[in-house]
């Protein structure tokens, strides 16, 4: 397990490489929204661990299938502020990951 | 060429960008800090820019109840269109990183805030000095009383000081008789000689009449023997105001559990004897009675902080934040003779009193009525009520109607069934000495002014 010190660096550099991401044109604002949100959710309220193993059960293909794609825009979807919509959008996620499997 | 009084001065007068990052750091990781700021210092305190920026983007986060972590700073200020270079980010993040313990908040924010009063100090000097060198002729007298006033601003007033000039003060009394002589008409003419209240409701109509509500700004203390009705009081207050005119309103509570305060609401919220609820020897439609009781509850703006080490010092923080966040307009302290010592070398009389002095400063500060309830002796007095009467507002004791006073008493005899009185030993504004006969049934919790017999 990560110390507290080397939780909050790991916690402030990952917020850094994503803006610095977003600064360089590598991802847009939504992807950046989506990006923040899931940091804070991981690492400071320590909530929906279900959402962070499904993404860790997602492994993207290389020649990005359809399904990737309605993934990604689904993921970028949620409302992290409503407690429903995450729910809902966690099922679809995983009928969309099984499938993509 | 003569050189600038700014030029003449090392930075390190001017401003500390060191004292601004730890201040801002400390607010990004925790909420007390975030309390003394919003209250002590304005963005305009920072000498950096873009640590005005970050202050302000804490600032609206904190008022809004977000908790401003990094994340949520970077987000709002993206948002905003205020973080636009990897340079901003950087900074940011390094200030994020200058984080060691909020232990010392004060210190840095005072700072900052001398460091701001210095530039203001300088701005002085240089606006004097081109005066002097703009005008050739020049009435002396005149720019020194200015240069003189300017200099008092920055010396011997705080920021929120205000000195009322003949003009404002005769506007003031203008503008108040005004008020009241419009109220006076609406009385007549609108509610048919019912006065309308100038604060909030006490609950009691009889109470209501003489002291026109608990105004912002006001300290009221409620004295009361142990189990004779404090908690049931607050939370009558606390219905009145919160539950039936839906006004925000913070209960600070240093000896119940949250789980006690809850069931109080459902007997006082369902008239069902406390006793029952408790034991849960209720029937089924006296449980959809509580549950409806309960709606009424969560549609209010009934804020609890249960707190058994309460201080002084935590009264003052909490009420601030409550009243940025929520806007409360009445504070009730149930009760503050259980509060933690600032010194433990004080007397119990020294303590209340520097209590009930912090708390009135935090009604005036903040505009909010403060209600302190008290523990009386077993014999009714009440340890240093001399120096609480002189600092409060409106002092009010809850006691027992004696039984000689039921049988004897003829104008007591026209209340059906009183059985407390409540005493206004002080009313600023209005008639003291009264003593209103109430009815207060322990068992459900409940008090109502007791009535005249038809």
């Amino acid at each position: 397990m990560p110390t507290n010190s080397e939780w909050k660096l790991l916690y402030d550099d990952t917020a850094s490489v994503i803006m610095d991401l977003f600064i360089n044109g590598r991802i847009n604002s939504g992807e950046l929204d989506f990006l923040l949100n899931l940091l804070e959710t991981v690492m400071i309220k320590r909530e929906h661990s279900e959402l962070v193993e499904l993404l860790k059960k997602w492994q993207p293909g290389a020649n990005h299938s359809e399904i990737d794609d309605i993934i990604k825009a689904t993921l970028l979807a949620i409302d992290f502020k409503d407690q429903l919509n995450i729910e809902h959008n966690v099922n679809i996620l995983r009928d969309l990951i099984d499938l993509d499997e | 060429m003569a050189v600038s009084i700014r030029q003449q001065l090392a930075d390190e007068i001017m401003f500390d960008l060191e004292s601004e990052k730890r201040v801002l750091s400390s607010m990004l990781h925790s909420e007390e800090a975030c309390i003394e700021a919003h209250n002590s210092l304005t963005a305009a305190d920072f000498y950096s820019p873009k640590h005005a920026t970050i202050f302000e983007l804490t600032i609206s986060l904190f008022a809004r109840e977000i908790r401003p972590t990094y994340v949520e700073v970077l987000k709002e200020g993206h948002s905003l269109g205020l973080l636009k270079s990897t340079r901003d980010i950087e900074e940011l993040k390094h200030i994020v990183e200058h984080y060691i313990d909020d232990e010392n908040i004060k210190y840095w924010i005072k700072r900052v805030r001398d460091k701001a009063r210095v530039r203001k100090f300088v701005e002085f000097l240089k606006t004097s000095m081109e005066h002097l060198q703009s005008e050739s002729d020049q009435d002396v007298e005149q720019l020194l009383m200015a240069a003189e006033e300017k200099l008092t601003n920055l010396t011997a007033l705080e920021i929120d000081d205000h000195i009322d000039t003949p003009e404002d003060m005769a506007n003031l009394g203008y503008d108040e008789v005004e008020r009241r002589f419009l109220r006076f008409r609406e009385i007549q003419e609108v509610h048919k000689g019912v006065i309308p209240l100038d604060g909030l409701t006490t609950g009691f109509d009889s109470l209501n009449r003489i002291t026109l509500g608990y105004k912002p700004g006001d300290l009221i203390i409620l004295g009361a023997q142990t189990g004779h009705g404090k908690t049931a009081f607050a939370l009558h207050t606390a219905k009145a105001v919160a539950v039936d005119q839906g006004v925000n309103m913070l209960y600070l509570n240093t000896e119940m559990s949250r789980q006690q305060i809850a069931l109080r609401w459902g007997s006082i919220l369902s008239s069902i004897e406390h006793d029952r609820i408790r034991i849960g020897d209720i029937s089924e439609n006296e449980l959809s009675m509580i549950l409806n009781g309960y709606s009424r509850l969560r549609s209010s703006g009934f804020y609890s902080y249960p707190c058994p080490n309460l201080t002084p010092e935590k009264t003052i923080s909490i009420a601030r934040k409550f009243k940025t966040q929520k806007k409360i307009s009445l504070m009730i302290i149930d009760y503050i003779g259980r509060m933690e010592k600032y010194d433990p070398r004080f007397q119990e009389w020294q303590m209340l009193e520097q209590i009930i002095k912090t708390q009135k400063m935090l009604a005036q500060n903040l505009q909010i009525a403060v209600m302190c309830l008290v523990q009386l002796n077993p014999d009714g007095t009440l340890q240093g009520a001399k120096r609480m009467k002189n600092e409060c507002d409106l002092m009010l004791k809850l006691s027992p109607i004696p039984r000689e006073d039921l049988v004897e008493d003829e104008n007591l005899k026209k209340y059906v069934n009183p059985n407390y009185y409540i005493v206004i030993e002080k009313n600023r504004d209005g008639r003291s000495g009264v003593r209103i006969p109430i009815q207060f049934d322990l068992q459900k919790q409940t008090m109502k002014d007791a009535e005249r017999m038809a």
